[in-house]
């Protein structure tokens, strides 16, 4: 509901000012034992219902105009709150129970917000309510007591030569939301710090910036929140920008566009957060010619999308998304062709399709997915399994193992053929450095060994070799190379069918040495490998041993999972 | 702990179970079968190992065992008046059959040894090296030793006597021939006969 009481303070008392939207991003959190595995999201009928249970109810701030002449009054602030507050509390858009609207200088100081915010907290909240908050104003930073660079909400009352102690501390702001009994919380940030656009910086923060490497600043409030959902109209260090020609925040106006119903992208009858969101950071971008580029920081993801408008009719089109900044300006294709731009969300066919994220020239990932209607799938998720933990290559191929010398191919055991599987273990010795590999190789062979006195014998050999090697890998680009020491366990049999002799003789061992491997990996997931190993080898032939080196070549095709 | 993990990988190189063995497979075994063997008389060796060496049984087979795997010649004597030779390859830890072997007719070589001053010395013994043969004494009265049947082909003769210097010459007969080759031994100025130091000088210069 929006609330008439609320006047609205003279625009003229108004100095461009921060916008910050918070809205409640209400997601079921991933079952847990999907833990690191893809997030499979399906909207079931009883899920469908359970969506759009709970109540819906928004908190905007809107602050136009300011105490302190230093900071400049902002022309669309209040507008960007009431706009949106207009549609959120329209029962066929937003449909949301409540709607608080602070727009006024008196409602919109420091004292204020925290009073309107702990009236938000003092609701008696359920899981399934959802919350919005959304600020629209200046932003800034200063020195905190601390003296650490934090990022403050500049209120009406906020004196430009004191932001720390008269401004709103962004981290109250989400410590106030965390607080919060709902599950399905978003804040929406229309604000900026960045010194531009709406943001303005006392002048010795911003010297200080002028001489600060980006590494120093503080993080992105979307980077460090732990709220549900935070969508910020602008990425770090960008201007979020007001538009004569929309009348509003450029974000605002296309959040709000979003909420017409533009949004929803994969009609379901609803548009949610992240809908709404993506609707809105196209557009901005493309409206902005990429000087804007929203961003969203999503925590929890969940059966359940938070909708800020309509309700849901029916299965939505099956959706995959991303807003993992590792992930952004990768392109998203299904069964090779475009389907669309990261971070953001992704319509794509019911069915199994084939999945490619791609940059450049480059693969980071493909996989065929079966997608069926209603399924949101988290892309990191699919990833996931690879960041996070070690990634094992299982290795098949074939080659030649063999003594290196001439003399003892001829006269103790020929080279034989083989065919092993090997397993490696990315990163998982001396804190990711070392990579591991196990491998098992097989082979025999019938030759003829070639003994003066002795002639042509022929001989039937079998040779098994378990073998563990430890090393770094370096990759460039695509081809990898991988070296270290190795110890492997040989075991040699040849045997004799002769007239004068039926004899089978072998040995058995571990012998050290050394492997280097070189791969080439043309796809995520499948490579080439060539790995050749060297190993002392010692041998008692004739009763007296042979030192002798030993080794082989193998050539492999890995999977890597 | 580092010293102990270093320690075990250098043991577990350094130790085996098993090994290799290849002196079996360096000699073998030939047989074959002499066609018109003469009970008693016919016999196999290997040309420059005299002691490996059989009989020939009544059916004419016979066997050698413990023969060096790789080519070599055989001299075999058939009967009283046939001999011959024949080269076979043989493999290790295998049984190398040469088939029959057809004796021919064969050389004899009478050696006749004299002194530097034409007498005849005593206690002379002649011998073909490599072909098995026992040393063959020199008649005193004749000074002469008779060899034989020499399949066709060239042999290495060893004349020996006390107090004169060795002689070691080559000597080749052809298929049925009787040979004379007369020896003269010098005499030896160190007064050994065991010194085999002869040349081929002192043979031959009356042969013919």
């Amino acid at each position: 509901m929006l609330l008439p009481e609320e006047p609205r303070v003279s625009r003229l008392l108004f100095i461009p000012l921060v916008l910050a939207l918070v809205a409640l991003g209400a997601c079921r959190s991933v079952e847990p034992r999907e833990k690191g595995r893809a997030v499979r999201v399906r909207l079931e009928e009883g899920v469908l219902a359970s969506a759009q249970e709970g109540e819906r109810h928004a908190l905007l701030i809107g602050i136009s105009a300011y105490t302190d002449p230093a900071w400049n009054a902002l022309r669309y602030a209040a507008k960007d709150a009431d706009d949106l507050g207009r549609v959120l509390a329209d029962p066929v858009r937003g449909g949301f129970r409540s709607v608080t609207v602070l727009t006024r200088p008196e409602q919109t100081t420091r004292t204020s917000v925290l009073a309107a915010l702990q009236a938000l907290e003092a609701r008696p909240w359920r899981p399934q309510d959802t919350v919005v908050v959304y600020v629209s104003g200046h932003g800034s930073l200063a020195r905190d007591v601390r003296g650490e660079l934090q990022r403050y909400l500049v209120t009406s009352d906020t004196r430009y030569r004191d932001v720390a102690g008269t401004g709103l501390d962004m981290a109250t702001l989400e410590q106030s939301l965390e607080r919060l009994g709902s599950r399905r919380r978003v804040l929406v940030l229309a604000t900026c710090h960045s010194g531009t656009g709406k943001s303005l910086l006392p002048p010795e923060v911003r010297d200080e910036l002028a001489h600060t490497k980006a590494s120093f600043l503080p993080q992105p409030l979307e980077a460090a929140s732990r709220a549900s959902l935070v969508l910020s109209a602008s990425d770090w260090g960008e201007a979020a920008r007001e538009d004569d020609a929309l009348a509003n925040d450029i974000y605002t106006h296309f959040l709000i566009q979003a909420l017409d119903g533009s949004g929803d992208r994969n009609r379901d009858g609803a548009v949610s957060a992240t809908e709404a969101h993506d609707w809105a950071r196209r557009n901005t971008w493309a409206y902005t010619e990429g000087r804007q580029r929203p961003s969203a920081q999503i925590l929890e993801v969940g059966a359940d999308p938070v909708l800020l408008s309509g309700s849901l009719q029916r299965p939505g089109q099956p959706e995959v998304f991303s807003y993992s900044a590792r992930l952004e300006g990768f392109t998203l294709k299904v069964d090779g062709r475009d389907a669309g731009e990261l971070p953001g969300g992704v319509v794509v066919p019911e069915g199994r399709r084939k999945l490619e994220l791609r940059k450049g020239g480059q693969v980071l990932w493909e996989d065929t997915v079966a997608l069926r209607s209603g399924e949101r799938r988290e892309l990191e998720a699919f990833l996931r399994p690879r960041a996070d933990g070690p990634r094992r290559t299982v290795t098949l191929g074939g080659g030649v193992l063999g003594f290196l010398d001439g003399q003892s191919r001829e006269q103790v055991l020929p080279a034989s053929a083989q065919a092993g599987v090997g397993l490696g273990w990315e990163g998982v010795l001396l804190d990711g450095k070392l990579d591991l590999w196990v491998d098992v190789a097989a082979g025999q062979g019938s030759q003829s060994l070639r003994l003066d006195p002795g002639g042509d014998v022929p001989v039937r050999h079998r040779s098994l070799l378990v073998g563990v090697a430890v090393g770094p890998t370096w990759t460039w680009g695509r081809l990898g190379l991988s070296t270290g020491p190795r110890v492997a366990g040989l075991w040699l049999q040849r045997s004799f069918q002769l007239e004068l002799l039926d004899r089978n003789e072998q040995y058995v061992t571990a012998w050290p040495g050394w492997m280097a491997a070189l791969s080439f990996r043309f796809s995520p997931v499948w490579m080439v490998e060539a790995r050749a190993q060297a190993l002392w080898a010692y041998v008692p032939v004739d009763g007296q041993t042979r030192t002798v080196g030993f080794g082989g070549l193998m050539l492999a095709g890995g999977y890597r999972f | 702990m580092r010293a102990r993990t270093c320690g075990g990988a250098l043991v577990l190189a350094l130790v085996g179970c098993g090994g290799f063995d290849n002196g079996d497979l360096r000699t073998g075994v030939v047989r074959g079968r002499v066609l018109g063997a003469e009970s008693g008389v016919a016999r196999v060796n290997v040309m420059g190992d005299s002691e490996l060496r059989a009989t020939v049984g009544s059916d004419g087979r016979f066997e050698l065992a413990g023969v060096p795997a790789r080519a070599l010649e055989l001299f075999v004597v058939a009967s009283r008046t046939q001999a011959a030779r024949t080269t076979v390859m043989a493999q290790g830890a295998r049984v190398t059959d040469v088939g029959d072997i057809q004796g021919k007719p064969g050389a004899f070589l009478t050696v006749r040894v004299r002194d530097e001053q034409g007498a005849i010395p005593p206690d002379v013994e002649v011998e073909l090296r490599g072909t098995g043969e026992d040393r063959a004494k020199v008649d005193t009265s004749s000074g002469e030793v008779r060899l034989g049947p020499l399949p066709a082909g060239c042999y290495a003769l060893e004349v020996k006597a006390d107090d004169l210097e060795d002689v070691e010459t080559e000597v080749c007969v052809r298929e049925g021939e009787e040979r004379v080759q007369p020896i003269t031994l010098p005499a030896d100025d160190d007064g050994g006969g065991d010194d085999d130091g002869g040349s081929d000088d002192h043979g031959g210069r009356d042969g013919g």
